[in-house]
Order: C-alpha cells, then sequence, then structure tokens
C-alpha cells in the first residue's frame, strides 16, 4: 500500500470514485432510455472542443463542454422532432466534429499529448480538474435526486409522464445536458474512446441482475466504483494504460454478470 | 357539470387537417366509446383534451374549465395510451410503475408507507395487488394491461381516457377488461372515453357510440350506431382494422 502515500495515487483514487459515482447514476439513465449512442457522439464532439481550446488558448475543458453541450442539444432537438433518425444525426455530428479536431489541431504549433486524450490518463488529474470534477458530480447528483422520480417516469413511458404534468421536453435536454458534462469529466479517466463504455457498462452488467430499478442503481454504484478503482490499482502495479485497464475490467464484470443472467433465466424457464 | 365539453375543434398538422370541426360532451359517470377508422383523428383527440397538443380553433373544456388557463384541472384525468408506448421489459415491479405515476417526490427512490397504500389500493381495484412485488416483465400481457389502469387510478380520477387499451389482447381478455371497466365506472363513478377498434367487446359495455371520421358521424347507443353504419365503408374500415378480416 505504499502507493497510497503519494498524491498523485491519491488524486487518482478519489478522482475515481467521483467519476464513477457520475458515471453509474448517468449510465441508469443512458441504459434505460436508450441513449448510449449520444453519449458516444458526445465524448467525440468533445475532442473537436479540445481542440479549440488549444488554438484559442481557452481552458479545453470548458471549450469541450461548449461543444460536447450544444452538439448534445442539436442531436437532441434532431431527433425529437423526428426530423432526421437520432442514429444517422449522431454518426454525422460526432465524425465532424472529430474531423473538425483534427484540421484544428493541424494549426496548432505547441505539443499536445493526443494520447492522453484519446485514452485518458487518471493518474496525472491535477488539482483543479479534482475540483471541477467534485463540483459536476455534486451538480449531477443533486438534480438527479430531485428529478429522480420525474426522470425515471419520463424514461418509462414519455407520453403518460407529459401527459400528467412532468416538463418532458426541458427534463430530457437537462438530461443530455448531465451526460455531457459527465463525459467531459470522464474524458479525463479513459479518454474520448473509451468514455462511451464507462456510462454504459455500470448500469448494462446491473440490468442483467436487477428485476427492479432500485437493485439496477445499486448494482450500477457498486460495480462502477468497484471497476475504476480496482482498474486504477491493477494499472498502477502492472503500468497498464489506466483507461483500457478500468474499460477492460468492466467489460470482463459485465461478461460474467451476462452469463450469470443467462443462466439464472434458463433455470427458471426450466 | 360536464367532466368534457368539446366545441368545434379542429387540427391540422401542416397542410393535413386532421380533425374538423368536432363537437360533443360527456355526461357525468358515462362511458363512452370513440370509434373511426385509422387516421380519423381519435388519438389527437385525445391528445388534444390532455393538453399534449392545441387545437388550431374551438375550445375544450374540462368540468366547464379552459384547461389552457387552468391546467390543474387536467390532474382529474387518467390516461391509458397504447400499449406500444411502454417498455415492458424496464426493471419495474408492479407496485413501481404505479408508483411512477404518483406525483413527484424529491430524493424519494421508491415509495413511501402513504404512496405504498395507495399503491396497493389502485392495484387492488383491478384485481392485481397479489402481483405488487412482481416484476412487469413476468406478467402476461392481459396482466400488464390491469397494472397500467391501475397506474391511471392511482390518484383518484374523475375522467378516464383510454387509448386502444385492449388491442394486444384476445377476445376473452378485451371482454375481462371491458366488464371490469364497467365495474370500476359503477363502483367509482368514472367518466370513461375509450377509444377503440375493438368495437364488438366495448359495445357490451359502451352506453354510447361516438363515430369519427375527421368530424363526428354520428353519436348514439351502440347497438344503433352499429346497425347504422355496419354496410358502410366506414365500418367495414373499423372491423378490418379490429379483427384482420378483408
Amino acid at each position: 500500500m505504499e502507493m497510497l502515500g503519494y498524491v498523485f495515487v491519491q488524486r487518482a483514487l478519489v478522482a475515481g470514485i467521483l467519476v464513477a459515482l457520475l458515471c453509474a447514476f448517468v449510465s441508469f439513465f443512458v441504459v434505460l432510455k436508450r441513449l448510449a449512442f449520444i453519449g458516444n457522439g458526445i465524448a467525440h464532439a468533445a475532442f473537436g472542443g479540445i481542440a479549440v481550446g488549444l488554438v484559442t488558448g481557452l481552458n479545453p475543458l470548458f471549450t469541450a463542454s461548449l461543444l460536447a453541450i450544444s452538439s448534445a442539444w442539436v442531436i437532441g432537438w434532431l431527433s425529437r422532432k423526428g426530423r432526421l433518425p437520432e442514429d444517422t444525426a449522431i454518426g454525422i455530428a460526432f465524425t465532424a466534429a472529430m474531423a473538425l479536431g483534427l484540421i484544428i489541431l493541424n494549426f496548432y504549433k505547441g505539443y499536445v499529448d493526443i494520447f492522453s486524450y484519446l485514452f485518458g490518463n487518471i493518474l496525472t488529474v491535477s488539482l483543479p480538474e479534482l475540483r471541477l470534477l467534485g463540483v459536476v458530480t455534486i451538480v449531477v447528483i443533486i438534480f438527479l435526486g430531485i428529478y429522480f422520480h420525474d426522470l425515471l417516469a419520463l424514461t418509462f413511458d414519455e407520453e403518460t409522464a407529459e401527459a400528467t404534468g412532468v416538463p418532458v421536453t426541458p427534463l430530457y435536454f437537462a438530461l443530455l445536458t448531465l451526460l455531457a458534462l459527465t463525459v467531459i469529466v470522464a474524458v479525463k479517466v479513459v479518454g474520448i474512446l473509451l468514455t462511451s463504455a464507462l456510462i454504459v457498462l455500470p448500469a448494462a452488467t446491473g440490468y442483467q441482475l436487477a428485476k427492479d430499478y432500485r437493485r439496477l442503481l445499486a448494482y450500477s454504484l457498486l460495480v462502477s466504483i468497484l471497476t475504476v478503482l480496482s482498474g486504477i490499482l491493477v494499472s498502477y502495479y502492472l503500468d497498464l494504460p489506466s483507461g483500457a485497464t478500468i474499460v477492460l475490467i468492466a467489460s470482463f464484470v459485465f461478461l460474467l454478470a451476462f452469463l450469470y443472467g443467462q443462466y439464472v433465466r434458463r433455470i427458471r424457464e426450466d | 357539470m360536464k367532466p368534457l365539453e368539446i366545441v368545434g375543434v379542429s387540427y391540422s398538422y401542416g397542410p393535413r387537417t386532421v380533425l374538423q370541426e368536432v363537437t360533443f360532451s360527456l355526461k357525468d359517470g358515462e362511458l363512452v366509446g370513440l370509434i373511426g377508422p385509422n387516421g380519423a383523428g381519435k388519438t389527437t383527440l385525445l391528445r388534444l383534451i390532455l393538453g399534449l397538443a392545441r387545437p388550431s380553433s374551438g375550445e375544450i373544456r374540462l368540468w366547464d374549465r379552459n384547461p389552457y388557463k387552468d391546467p390543474v384541472v387536467r390532474q382529474r384525468i387518467g390516461y391509458l395510451p397504447q400499449r406500444a408506448v411502454y417498455n415492458t421489459h424496464f426493471p419495474l415491479t408492479a407496485g413501481e410503475a404505479v408508483f411512477l405515476a404518483l406525483p413527484r417526490r424529491p430524493f424519494a427512490l421508491g415509495p413511501n408507507s402513504a404512496e405504498r397504500a395507495k399503491i396497493k389500493e389502485a392495484l387492488a381495484l383491478v384485481g392485481m395487488e397479489k402481483y405488487l412485488d412482481t416484476p412487469l416483465s413476468a406478467l402476461s400481457g392481459g396482466q400488464q394491461q390491469l397494472v397500467f389502469l391501475a397506474r391511471c387510478l392511482v390518484h383518484k380520477p374523475s375522467l378516464l381516457l383510454l387509448d386502444e387499451p385492449t388491442n394486444a389482447l384476445d377476445l376473452s381478455a378485451q371482454h375481462r377488461f371491458y366488464n371490469l371497466l364497467a365495474e370500476l365506472q359503477q363502483k367509482i363513478k368514472l367518466t370513461v372515453l375509450v377509444v377503440s377498434h375493438d368495437i364488438l367487446a366495448l359495445a357490451q359495455v359502451a352506453e354510447r357510440f361516438l363515430l369519427l371520421d375527421k368530424k363526428i358521424i354520428a353519436s348514439g347507443p351502440p347497438s344503433e350506431i352499429l346497425y347504422q353504419f355496419i354496410n358502410t365503408p366506414l365500418a367495414g374500415a373499423c372491423l378490418v382494422q379490429a379483427h384482420g378480416v378483408g
């Protein structure tokens, strides 16, 4: 446990727990509302935002948040209006944003560690980033706490929720905004390319085991925290990339849960 | 006081006229079937009553109040949308599905004891109280529909709007559902408006049929409406949709 004596490891563990909490709560709605592809699109759009930040001298996390949130809203608006199929809108938006990022970076004269944005490195998380992560986590958890019932109602059955007075459209866009913010802070941990795994795998794993939404949320939290922490430890001791290690462990846990879920279902059917 | 009055309501979607000068009203405690072919505007009419869309012209009044100026009045409505709208593999128990129809309570992950009592009462009304903790996905289609009916009843509505409540049920389940609805209507003094293509099953319990095809074509006792229109292309279209006969 000598590793715990290092400040960067302490920060990484705190950041890991915060990101795991965030992703578990958001993952719950991402899986139930089938927003996984939007999450993936937002992560890619963030890359364009990071590039804009580097070139303009603005904080890359700030510009990435702006681009991620605005692209989430555009995708949400297009899909709700039925102007374009959702997957088509996302496919176009995220590849365009990624391409824009690469072009912009081409004009950037300074050194850019693209790898750290693409694949993340939680061991390099700074104190300001940790503070930002803490603020985002608190905001997201308070919002989800207040509106959990309404969000669950609209996720289950949007039409009835709207008919009973739930502000469906503002809440849907608020959910997309929270998803975008979560993606941005998760990018530091696992990077743009692996972020979608962190916002899908916790609840997808819980879904294999849970018979009600409260257990799904509990499993999602448990899986998220355990896989992120164990990923950080394993990557430290085996000198592996932290993001990829976290995602691989989470994928392995999902596989186990999936096989167990299938086994239980087969026994019930027999 | 009439629970629902529709006066000269028209609705257009772009260049397409969906409803044209629709006028009718419901009496307190009446069970009315709203029938008509596909594209007649039945679901649109329900959406207008619920405030999910606004009429292009005309007026909708609920208990003599304008729901656009006084939206609280809509809290007295229970609404059962078409079954296709629900994701029945959602990880919910029957009790939790009913819980979601109750008003929001911040930081509540599940029902408290008062809400649990309301949920049990609503499930008991439809004979599903023993399935309180059963996952929705483990119930049959007919049982799920009863749970969804309990969702509409949990906040004790005075007016119930149902959109194709039996379209995925077999004939005997359709009859059971409508008989239960008629029982509830008497027991808890409900006014009910049912949109359905299952007109023969609905005719057993409805006091009145409204035949809609963009406008109200006829209104009267089900036997009269069926007799009057059974040989017309309109009735034929209704029967084809309901029973798949051509």
